[in-house]
């Protein structure tokens, strides 16, 4: 079952800092991602390929073409869709890791990792009982749960990032060099992750610099070069 | 949330100018239950004049604002008789100053402030009263002791927590916020935007903050709208404005942020 | 004594007396509600009854019998002064005996004895917006009233109970006149607050530097504010008169000499009068043999 229709979508960046300077990123981007498929975007560095993910997202905008996403019964056009609309595909359907953690500080960790669950409608004791598995799965010690990840290393806060990424089971993720920080422990583990939720009918699409945590996770490349605007 | 369908506050056509000189222009934007819509821009963008517009302390020259009361009903906030008026006032909203000075009665006790908005509303049990005032003091996180103890006394930060609970008391639907961290430590806002995101999301209020601090709007807001001259000239999801502006005022607010 | 020749019947000229009397009939139509009205210059300083003068000045006619007292008593300076005043310029019977009075201006009291209906108080006020001291600003305090916005009253009481266990004030004690307004029943004891509700006599209130005029019907709700936990409670005292031996009357306290000595005596003098009269003696009478 298809899950994730993108069909022409185009995207350029105007600076009016710098005169009006547009630079084109991409352009007829087509691709379409089914339930259990993990899909690598590839190309150089530049190319768009956070650019095509933050689309997807919602993040940013989507000028040209359509983003169709399959939200419970229906197709929503995250291209044209009203926030309200899209802050609903956030919630249920699209989750995404991006590379790095947003902290807000005072927010305990585990809380971090709590929060979409409690979104969802769970109670306080479930929510926090499903976030202390994923953080321990993560191997964060459960004496860091209470400290907001603020003084963390990068690969802790990576690893909260992800384990809030893995809180609720999403029917499409979206992962932007989730492994990055992670040494291979760790990076072994969240493989595992990514395998689990694909094996349970999630559609995948990720970015990842290392060829050998893309080849483990991946069946497909989309290479995003074919698609690339001259500026 | 199944009345979620329904906008809470609808705005359509809003002008208001002073004299010669432009407040605000043809803003309109909805609000639904449980949303918080951020409004920013810098001083003299009308982002002030818009939220006294809306929120019935500024009648606007041209447009019209409609609220949906508890009965159900869009009603247009100024067609409304002044007692109307004054009841969604002090019942279903809160408005935050930006000095919290303008939201407390100085001279009354922490418990009192807290407890007016119940007394204005009928309550004459005194036990009670102070029972709620004991809960929400503790709820934003002032040291219930102090219930007796005159704001003049209170930090800057607990004196703009109490004016969050002396609005919150009688659970109002709709937060005006203006610049609520303002003049605080950095600490200080901190942990006032943490308690104040709790509130939102655990109350579902809906809310509208005016502010000059994009990092405050993250936090806070799904919407955004970016004010510049009167005028709004961008508007959409929150991180989406912030990481994808359009307009060019919007990219010039973005990239003046400065990263600590 | 005779009419001081060169004053129009009760000082006041008749159109005044009308103006006054249309407020009057205003108040007494709103009970409790603050009326406006021109108040005059007259021949004594504010903060000295001209209000409660002007109210009686207005509606006494020639075969009225008037009595006025200040703090319950007929012979203390404003109530002599007072008195003189309208012996001389309306030449009207007066007295210091309650039931024989059918006008009665007072300064801070209402007489122990039961009033009846064809009797009526006239109140000497200073400050008629029980709001006042909470909300400087006239434009709020008419708009709290016209709204019946009176919360800020409880945040008063509130504020009394949670500093001293109690509500404090104790006199002009703010009551609520048929549910909906509220009134400063002028600086009476919290002790007389109850004798308002519901008397048959007619309740007018005059404040002449303020210039406002209100009134309580006979036979109306009166009711003292508290909270439902902290009720109305009236003052009590242990002691009896000294003199006539009351224990329901309002007792003033007099100190006897240096050395702390003090007496309880009723402020009503014409009621504590009335008690030796019939036979009734207090402590201090008794101790002195005088029975």
């Amino acid at each position: 079952m298809d899950m994730v229709r993108v069909r022409g979508v185009g995207k350029s960046f105007k600076l009016h800092a710098q005169g009006g300077a547009e630079i084109a990123v991409v352009g007829g981007v087509d691709m379409t991602v089914a339930a259990g498929d993990a899909i690598a975007l590839t190309g150089a560095s530049g190319v768009g390929k956070s650019t095509l993910m933050r689309m997807i997202f919602g993040n940013y905008l989507c000028p040209e073409g359509k983003i169709l996403v399959r939200h419970g019964a229906c197709w929503v056009d995250v291209a044209r869709a009203d926030p309200r609309a899209i802050i609903d595909v956030r919630r249920e359907t699209i989750g995404y890791i991006s590379q790095f953690l947003r902290v807000i500080p005072r927010v305990p960790a585990l809380e971090v990792v709590a929060e979409p669950i409690r979104m969802r409608g769970a109670s306080e004791g479930e929510a926090r009982e499903r976030a202390s598995e994923l953080l321990t799965c993560l191997r964060i010690p459960e004496t860091l749960w209470s400290l907001s990840p603020v003084t963390f290393s990068g690969g802790e806060q990576q690893r909260v990032n992800i384990a809030r990424g893995f809180a609720v089971p999403y029917p499409i993720l979206l992962l932007d060099e989730p492994t990055a920080s992670l040494d291979k422990e760790n990076r072994d583990t969240v493989i595992e992750m990514i395998d689990e939720a694909r094996r349970g009918g999630t559609a995948i699409i990720g970015i990842f610099h290392d060829g050998n945590v893309r080849a483990a996770v991946c069946e497909r490349a989309c290479d995003l070069t074919q698609y690339r605007l001259a500026s | 949330m199944s009345d979620n369908h329904e906008p809470l506050l609808v705005v359509d056509g809003l002008s208001k100018r002073y004299g010669a000189q432009l407040g605000c222009r043809d803003v309109g934007f909805s609000l639904w239950p449980g949303e918080v819509v951020g409004v920013v821009g810098e001083s003299g963008s009308g982002k002030t004049t818009l939220l006294n517009c809306i929120s019935a302390r500024l009648t606007p020259d041209v447009g019209v604002v409609r609220y949906r009361t508890r009965l159900g009903t869009l009603s247009d906030i100024y067609q409304m008789s002044e007692p109307e008026r004054r009841m969604l006032i002090r019942t279903d909203w809160a408005f935050v100053h930006q000095n919290p000075r303008d939201g407390l009665r100085m001279k009354v006790s922490a418990g009192a402030n807290v407890g007016e908005r119940l007394m204005a509303v009928g309550g004459r049990h005194y036990g009670n009263i102070r029972g709620a005032a004991d809960d929400w003091l503790s709820k934003v996180e002032i040291d219930t002791g102090r219930i007796d103890d005159l704001p003049a006394t209170f930090s800057g930060g607990m004196q703009q927590r109490l004016q969050i609970a002396r609005n919150l008391v009688t659970g109002p639907r709709l937060v005006f916020m203006d610049e609520p961290t303002g003049g605080l430590d950095v600490s200080v806002q901190a942990r006032l935007l943490d308690l104040m995101r709790g509130l939102v999301g655990e109350l579902g209020l809906a809310a509208v903050i005016v502010t000059h601090d994009l990092a405050v709007a993250r936090l806070l807001s799904h919407r955004l709208m970016v004010m510049w001259r009167g005028e709004v000239v961008e508007q959409g999801l929150t991180d989406q404005v912030l990481d994808d502006p359009q307009h060019p005022y919007s990219q010039l607010l973005v990239s003046s942020v400065l990263q600590p | 004594m005779a009419e001081t020749s060169g004053y129009n019947f009760a000082y006041l000229d008749e159109q005044t007396k009308r103006m006054i009397r249309r407020a009057l009939l205003k108040a007494i139509a709103v009970p409790g509600y603050q009326v406006p009205f021109a108040s005059r210059e007259m021949p004594m300083p504010y903060g000295w009854g001209t209000g409660g003068i002007q109210v009686t000045a207005s509606i006494v006619g020639r075969d009225d019998v008037l009595k006025v007292i200040d703090q319950g008593a007929d012979d203390t300076t404003n109530a002599v002064s007072i008195r003189k005043f309208f012996k001389r310029t309306a030449g009207i019977e007066t007295t210091t005996q309650t039931h024989e009075a059918n006008i009665i201006q007072t300064r801070h009291r209402i007489p122990e004895e039961d009033l009846r209906a064809d009797q009526i108080m006239v109140f000497q006020v200073p400050i008629p917006e029980p709001l006042r001291f909470l909300e400087p600003r006239e434009t709020e305090t008419r708009k709290m009233h016209a709204l019946e916005e009176y919360g800020l009253m409880h945040v008063k009481l509130y504020e009394d109970i949670s500093q001293h266990g109690h509500i404090a004030t104790t006199y002009a004690y703010p009551v609520a006149v048929k549910q909906r307004y509220v009134m400063d029943p002028s600086p009476i004891p919290k002790f007389d607050n109850p004798k308002i509700n519901r008397s048959p006599a007619l309740m007018l209130f005059g404040a002449g530097r303020e210039k406002r005029i209100y009134a309580v019907p006979p036979f109306t709700d009166v009711h003292s504010l508290d909270f439902e936990d902290f009720p109305f409670e009236i003052q009590t005292w242990q002691e009896s008169c000294a003199l006539c031996g009351a224990t329901g009357s309002f007792l003033d306290e007099i100190v006897t000499d240096d050395a702390g000595g003090r007496m309880f005596v009723c402020s009503d003098t014409d009621f504590c009068e009335k008690r030796r009269e019939a036979g009734h003696a207090g402590p201090a009478l008794a101790a002195e043999g005088a029975v």
